[in-house]
């Protein structure tokens, strides 16, 4: 079936205004992580079990009022929630929100581009493979790296540990990255062989 | 360099570009780039249909000019 122009325009505006409001919700929830709403799955203080707590109540029983993003399920903090514990909290949440908005960011540029009818490009092939190892890395951090770190970081500098379990599973995501990466060189031949004929008569 | 001759034998066929684009089966848009040889490559098939529509060789047509 063939697509016609104006609907694949249509498409491409609607994909670009979702992703335009997904970037702006991740900018907002940018600014409630800075001021230290962030939600934890569980803490264990004192003897007692508190479950849904965010950081700006460490010890309250459940969310009240905006927050800005729940980390890790598994997670289990055991021991004061000190400065030092929301800082290293804040921070990794900040980096896994940050590598997300800049995969938002270029989806609209790319979406952008293909509104415009500038579909085979290399500025779009280039786009789609930053997008792939933007999100080849934000796999690894939030799989990999950030888990580990995190644990090591509040083990070491605070009077708190990182309990719970620890989930490794990036297939699901790493299929979606490999995706947009074969799609970005597939681009970008395609380009290539587009060059090639150019001004063949 | 190669040079192209289309405007030459096109007077000497006496042909306009109108009708020898329609007889060729392209463009007045891409006869005219190759005409002002701004073509970077051409088929054999239009090479063959130019050949045809002029009743030329296409050493009539091309011809290649060393580089300064």
């Amino acid at each position: 079936m063939m697509i016609s122009k104006r609907a694949m325009t249509w498409m491409a505006v609607f994909v670009r205004v979702v992703l335009q409001v997904l970037l702006i919700a991740v900018g907002l929830s940018m600014l409630v992580v800075l001021s230290g709403r962030l939600g934890l799955p569980t803490v264990i203080h004192g003897g007692h079990t508190y479950t849904n707590a965010n950081l700006i109540a460490p010890y309250h029983s459940d969310y009240s009022g905006f927050v800005g993003g729940l980390i890790n399920d598994d997670w289990v903090l055991m021991g004061t929630v000190t400065l030092g514990v929301r800082v290293i909290l804040i921070s990794l949440q900040l980096v896994q929100l940050g590598l997300i908005a800049c995969l938002l960011w270029l989806g609209v540029r790319f979406f952008s581009r293909i509104a415009q009818a500038e579909v085979f490009t290399r500025a779009n092939a280039r786009l789609l493979i930053t997008a792939g190892y933007v999100g080849l890395v934000n796999v690894g951090l939030h799989e990999l790296v950030l888990p580990w770190l995190t644990r090591w970081l509040l083990a070491t500098f605070t009077p708190a540990t990182l309990g719970g379990g620890m989930s490794f599973n990036p297939f699901l995501p790493l299929t979606a990255v490999f995706g947009v990466l074969i799609m970005g060189y597939v681009f970008a031949y395609g380009v290539s062989l587009q060059e090639e004929t150019e001004g063949l008569v | 360099m190669i040079v192209v001759h289309l405007d030459e034998m096109m007077a000497r066929r006496k042909v306009k570009g109108v009708d020898l684009a329609a007889a060729i089966g392209i463009t007045e848009a891409n006869l005219s780039i190759l005409k002002n040889e701004r073509a970077k490559a051409i088929r054999f098939s239009t090479l063959a249909a130019l050949c045809q529509a002029l009743d030329c060789q296409p050493g009539d047509l091309l011809a290649y000019v060393p580089d300064e």
